[in-house]
């Protein structure tokens, strides 16, 4: 239970992309690949076609704000490019609070919220194949038939229920009961402040001269 | 609705003229009788239309002046909470499944003992609909959907779906709005666009309760609820990008998608919430361990 999970199991990109990790080799080859595929650049080259595996490596994402791309997963180590808001970047795995990201011919990590996965485009003409790779998971029920929505109508339309109160009470939960259950989940309480609102610091901060 | 809204004007009538100004006695009395609408002491027969009458028109003013001036204390944000919560669960009903509710409210009890209100008697549930949403009511009632309940992986997406929430009640988001909504009905009394009657005021003040969650906040209170989820998430020993993870996998829904129609009305959408989130967070997190995912404890919906 309180081993260290893996939250890269979540957001982790397809397993063709996985095996590049800590492989970069691999890694450029296959974008040199797609770079050949490119039929301006390969007629310029003049270099055969080849037919595309991968034709990119990874989950497209998005910068979502100015980042350094480190070598390693970890704040201490060396940036290896710096990655501005809004660039396109493939993601290829994840690590603690870190991406792996591949842009602009690097390959490295930023942290985990600097960049947004976007799913992946309708799968166009065999290229990004290893998308439809993806596990399906099968706990997952669809429904497909009797969808119960919760519209502003419907919350106009309410009307106080007071055997549902009953029922909600009934299953509180006192401290002592969710504390118990914290530690038998060994789940490890931690100090952290309230995080400021970025708005107001970059209000007060243009406001120095 | 608008035999009951009768029934409170009546009771409106009583306390105002009894406690004109008091305005925590007033709400006390009149969640009172709203809640117990079949109390035998009501004074007006609840089939007769209630014509607006000058000593009904006097209290109203008097209201007015104590609703401008009004301080909750936390017996009457329970209260008000208790209204809204009842009213949204009249809509969508808890799922009956007692494991469900239990664990919700284990969790959720945990990430709220995290903050600063942990003696607020925290209510969890997971109520009946399809739809994508999250609700919280004044002092701490927190409902997320089944459908919601069903997109996510692993406890700690819980703990930060119920971490935003939480963040909202220990904030006072909807309260604040209540009164918000009740000074400008006030201001508009006082500059002519005068309220017909009471009912209308009543109905500003708590108006029929779950209509609060449909109207939604500002997006300043979402992003700050997001701030605060996140960090809740992570003292309670949760993996802190857990509710980031939630919120992207929600903006890769459809936008036009039924399942998100209220929740994209009300909230900013999931990559503004993102985008904020990452602003905020910076390099906050480098040093933090990594915390859980609690996957294999995830209380699977039958």
């Amino acid at each position: 239970m309180s081993a260290p999970e893996n939250p890269a199991s979540r957001r982790s990109p397809p397993e063709g992309a996985k095996k590049h990790l800590g492989r970069p080799g691999v890694f450029l080859e296959r974008v040199w690949i797609f770079a050949l595929l490119l039929p301006g650049l390969a007629l310029a080259m003049g270099t055969p076609v080849q037919k595309p595996v991968a034709a990119v490596p990874g989950n497209p994402g998005v910068m979502l704000r100015d980042d350094a791309m480190k070598a390693a997963p970890s704040a201490a180590a060396d940036n290896v490019a710096k990655l501005g808001r809004g660039a396109k970047v493939r993601v290829l795995a994840s690590q603690g609070g870190w991406t792996q990201v591949y842009a602009a011919g690097s390959t490295g990590w930023v942290r985990i919220l600097s960049v947004k996965a976007e799913i992946a485009a309708t799968p166009d003409l065999g290229a990004l194949v290893e998308v439809g790779n993806r596990p399906s998971a099968p706990g997952k029920v669809v429904a497909v038939a009797g969808t119960r929505g919760l519209d502003e109508v419907e919350l106009k339309a309410a009307q106080f229920n007071p055997e549902e109160l009953v029922f909600l009470d009934a299953h509180a939960a006192s401290q002592a009961d969710a504390e118990q259950f914290a530690q038998l989940a060994g789940l490890i309480r931690r100090d952290l402040p309230y995080l400021p609102n970025p708005e107001s610091r970059t209000t007060s901060m243009s406001n120095q001269p | 609705m608008k035999r009951s809204l009768h029934w409170i004007v009546a009771a409106l009538c009583g306390i105002g003229l009894a406690q004109a100004g008091d305005f925590d006695n007033f709400l006390k009395g009149l969640i009172k009788q709203k809640l117990q609408p079949a109390a035998p002491t009501q004074p007006a027969a609840p089939t007769q239309p209630v014509a607006p009458t000058i000593a009904q028109q006097k209290p109203a003013d008097q209201l007015l002046k104590a609703l401008l001036s009004g301080r909750t204390s936390q017996e009457e944000e329970l209260r008000i909470g208790q209204q809204i919560a009842g009213n949204l669960l009249g809509a969508a009903p808890l799922v009956r499944d007692d494991g469900l509710q239990r664990y919700v409210n284990r969790v959720g009890r945990w990430v709220a003992l995290q903050s600063e209100r942990p003696d607020l008697p925290w209510r969890f549930g997971v109520i009946e609909s399809d739809d994508l949403n999250a609700f919280a009511a004044p002092g701490g009632y927190i409902f997320l959907t089944r459908g919601l309940y069903r997109k996510l992986n692993n406890e700690a997406e819980l703990a930060g779906v119920l971490g935003h929430e939480i963040g909202h009640v220990i904030r006072k988001h909807h309260l604040k709005l209540l009164q918000k909504s009740q000074a400008i009905a006030a201001l508009g009394s006082f500059f002519g666009a005068k309220l017909k009657n009471e009912n209308e005021i009543v109905q500003n003040l708590i108006g029929n309760g779950a209509e609060i969650v449909a109207r939604g906040l500002d997006k300043d209170a979402e992003f700050e609820a997001d701030r605060i989820g996140l960090v809740l998430g992570a003292r309670a020993g949760y993996d802190a990008y857990a509710l980031p993870a939630v919120l992207a996998e929600i903006g890769h829904v459809a936008k036009n998608d039924k399942s998100v129609s209220l929740l994209f009305k009300t909230h900013p959408l999931p990559e503004d919430r993102l985008g904020q989130l990452s602003e905020a967070v910076g390099d906050k997190l480098d040093g933090l361990a990594e915390g859980q995912s609690g996957v294999g404890r995830f209380y699977r919906l039958r």
